[in-house]
């Protein structure tokens, strides 16, 4: 009996080896298939990209209406003009970025205080902007040695402290970054402290600066989440429409 | 469609009626040249014939080949899609914050009654840090240690403005070493005659998030002749209307201040 078997095998063992190998070959296609299909990736992906060119049109929506609502909370509130606000920023600003573009410059301490003296009437031979944040700013970041590291403001928050009759003054802490031509800069993050006032004209009457120690820089360094963590948050790198 | 026609092959094989259907099947696919009507090209002795021994290497090998195709298609097509589900994650969360937030903005008259409460929370706050200038005569002495004991019914003030897990906000700010030398005076706290006192802002605006900002200065009481105050250190805090406290405690100082600083050790 299993003689007449394994005959039967070994007559068939052609049919048998094929048999078998076909029976795989059939089931791979069958794996193969779904994969194929998939091919259908290149559709679901455009699906894909079309929904999100959708979600982002909703979420530029979304994120108009907010700053819409926010822009009218801000004007209702009494006490301060938001307008103004706005303008006074931008004004203080651009002095901030004065300051602080000094580190790339290649000018002496002297020279840049007597530039940054001419050029703002508000400050004085007694500003400590002038007197202690620039020199020590030049130094930390090698100014006037050839390669200083130039900064870009990376964060720029400002609150209003204090509204007297027309004259407002502010508080604001904002974070520089390090750029270089290669995107590798080695040096740190900065954070400097500000305070300025502005007169009834809208003109700054007085801005002085205090660079962040080490170890509160490392601190805050420390507490800043990823660059992509927030998105929402990060979304508006202009002035904040906080004060 | 055509492996289920190999598969019945397959099955029907084992009759003999069939024998020549059989082979047919993958003599269309692999191996036309084994379409022995008999199966008798066999020499005797020889397991098989050269043709059929071809013929199922060669399908075996097709079908580890569309099995391995198979495998690179989907895994490579995993790694696109879950990019943009990532990315479509995102955006949903990004158009929900932003929704909630706009819904969440207070009207005016609550937002000014919060802006209200805020500064006079702040102002409380400025007030216990103050008070806290104190005991910088007995933390300089022992070497940085604050003295738990003393600091605790300023700690326990201050504890009602704050969130639960705000940690060590509750400690000193900043002190002024200087201050070390300074007359305890009458043991009355606020009367400690410090070289630096904290300044609340008043807050005028409600963030995008409903919250309310307040920024506190420590500034210097007597600074040097014909010269402003220097900012010794900084604070900042998120008001939260509905809860009635701060969180996201921030402090630092500002170069001059850290020169001047009388550290505090952590507790």
């Amino acid at each position: 009996m299993i003689e007449d078997v394994k005959d039967w095998v070994r007559a068939r063992a052609g049919k048998v080896l094929v048999c078998s190998t076909g029976t795989l070959l059939a089931l791979s296609l069958l794996s193969l298939a779904p994969a194929l299909l998939a091919d259908g990736s290149a559709d679901a992906d455009a699906k894909a990209d079309q929904l999100i060119v959708q979600l982002q049109g909703k979420q530029e929506d979304a994120q108009a209406a907010l700053e819409t609502k926010h822009a009218r909370l801000l004007a209702a509130l009494p006490g301060m003009d938001a307008e103004r606000a706005d303008r006074d920023r931008a004004a203080a600003r651009s002095v901030l970025l004065s300051l602080t573009d000094s580190s790339a410059a290649s000018r002496t301490v002297k020279e840049t205080q007597a530039a940054l003296d001419a050029r703002y009437g508000f400050l004085g031979t007694s500003s400590r902007a002038l007197t202690e944040f620039i020199p020590e700013w030049m130094a930390a970041t090698g100014a006037g040695k050839g390669a200083g590291t130039a900064y870009q403001l990376a964060d720029f928050d400002v609150d209003v402290a204090a509204v007297k009759g027309l004259d407002y003054s502010y508080i604001g802490v904002a974070r520089l970054d390090p750029v270089s031509a290669d995107g590798k800069s080695t040096a740190k993050s900065e954070y400097v402290v500000f305070t300025f006032a502005t007169g009834q004209d809208g003109t700054v009457a007085s801005f002085e600066a205090y660079r962040a120690s080490g170890r509160t820089r490392d601190q805050l360094a420390a507490q800043r989440p990823p660059a992509s963590a927030s998105p929402v948050d990060t979304a508006s790198p202009g002035p904040s429409h906080s004060g | 469609m055509a492996s289920t026609k190999i598969g019945q092959s397959g099955v029907q094989a084992d009759k003999p009626v069939r024998k020549t259907r059989f082979v047919a099947a993958p003599d269309a696919g692999a191996a036309p040249g084994d379409a022995d009507p008999t199966g008798d090209g066999n020499v005797p002795g020889a397991l098989m014939s050269r043709r059929a021994a071809i013929g199922g290497v060669c399908t075996g090998a097709a079908a580890l080949l569309c099995f391995l195709v198979g495998a690179g298609l989907s895994g490579g097509e995993a790694t696109v899609s879950q990019d943009k589900a990532q990315q479509i994650v995102s955006l949903r969360e990004q158009i929900r914050t932003a929704e909630v937030r706009t819904d969440a903005l207070p009207e005016a008259k609550d937002a000014d009654r919060a802006l209200v409460t805020a500064q006079g929370a702040a102002e409380q706050i400025a007030r216990l840090q103050n008070e806290y200038r104190y005991l910088t005569p007995s933390v300089a002495d022992s070497g940085g240690t604050l003295d738990q004991a003393a600091a605790e019914p300023t700690r326990r003030n201050l504890t009602p403005y704050f969130a639960p897990d705000v940690g060590t906000t509750l400690q000193p700010w900043y002190l002024l070493a200087a201050d070390k030398d300074v007359a305890a005076g009458n043991e009355i706290p606020m009367s400690f005659d410090s070289g630096f006192k904290w300044v609340a802002q008043r807050p005028y605006s409600v963030e995008v998030d409903g919250t309310i900002r307040v920024t506190w200065l420590a500034v210097q009481t007597r600074p040097a002749a014909g010269q402003a105050p220097a900012v010794l250190a900084w604070a900042r805090a998120d008001y939260d209307m509905t809860r009635k406290s701060f969180s996201g405690v921030q402090t630092g100082t500002t170069t001059t201040g850290e020169a001047l600083r009388q550290e505090v050790k952590a507790p």
